[in-house]
């Protein structure tokens, strides 16, 4: 099918490709229906596209690319919701961010978001690591 | 909204397995032990309000973003074709 990007106009996706947020992501609820793009070929950074609405656009990333410790403890509520019953189909990815004074990237710690591969059911969770930030600095490097 | 008034020490219980406890006042802080089954959300509503803010602010920089990755990209490109 046909849809329309932020930023490369229309793009053809393949529909087993979309995934559902149940619940949408937190404070945008109206969207339940997003589409993974590669930035670069194996750059574990994505544009997660709104299949609803061409201008809802993030660029996610997968945390571990940056910080090899990170710990994914959600609540069973949200592993519920995607149907999660076995671990390698989580894939975890989490919202990058940009601050215009400094230009850094920063990545949303605090609210990764969980997908279910196998089902391509998502769900932004809430850490319950209290001291994981919505902005943490990060290093990136893509395409290596 | 229910309003109850609370002392130190007392509780309240809500549905069957969820209790909220004052545990201590001190100045303009009240500390709350809350007991509940493990799979319910609990959290500080900052924390929800928080990412609320950073996903709307990410979304309305998706292009800065990408300039800044690219950017980044590029030098690196560079750098490797000097080497």
């Amino acid at each position: 099918m046909k849809i329309l990007s932020k930023h490369f106009g229309e793009i053809e996706i393949q529909e087993d490709h979309i995934i559902t947020f149940p619940k949408g992501l937190i404070g945008l609820e109206d969207n339940k229906r997003y589409v993974l793009i590669e930035f670069e070929e194996n750059s574990m950074v994505y544009w997660l596209q709104s299949i609803e609405d061409p201008d809802l656009c993030f660029i996610v990333a997968n945390p571990y690319s940056f910080k090899s410790d990170y710990v994914l403890d959600v609540y069973e509520d949200d592993l519920k919701l995607i149907e999660m019953d076995d671990e390698k189909n989580v894939m975890v990815l989490v919202i990058l961010n940009v601050s215009l004074e400094t230009k850094k990237i920063t990545a949303n710690l605090l609210g990764p978001l969980v997908i279910n591969t196998n089902k391509n059911l998502g769900v932004q969770a809430v850490s319950k690591v209290a001291d994981y930030s919505t902005r943490y600095d990060i290093t990136l490097s893509v395409g290596e | 909204m229910l309003v109850l008034s609370r002392k130190e020490e007392q509780s309240i219980i809500v549905g069957d397995n969820i209790e909220i406890k004052i545990l201590s006042i001190k100045g303009d802080t009240v500390k709350i032990g809350i007991t509940a089954p493990p799979e319910l959300k609990i959290y500080r509503k900052e924390v929800f309000d928080e990412i609320q803010r950073a996903n709307i602010e990410a979304m309305k920089s998706s292009k800065s973003i990408k300039d800044v990755i690219l950017g980044k990209l590029g030098k690196e490109k560079e750098d490797r074709d000097n080497k």
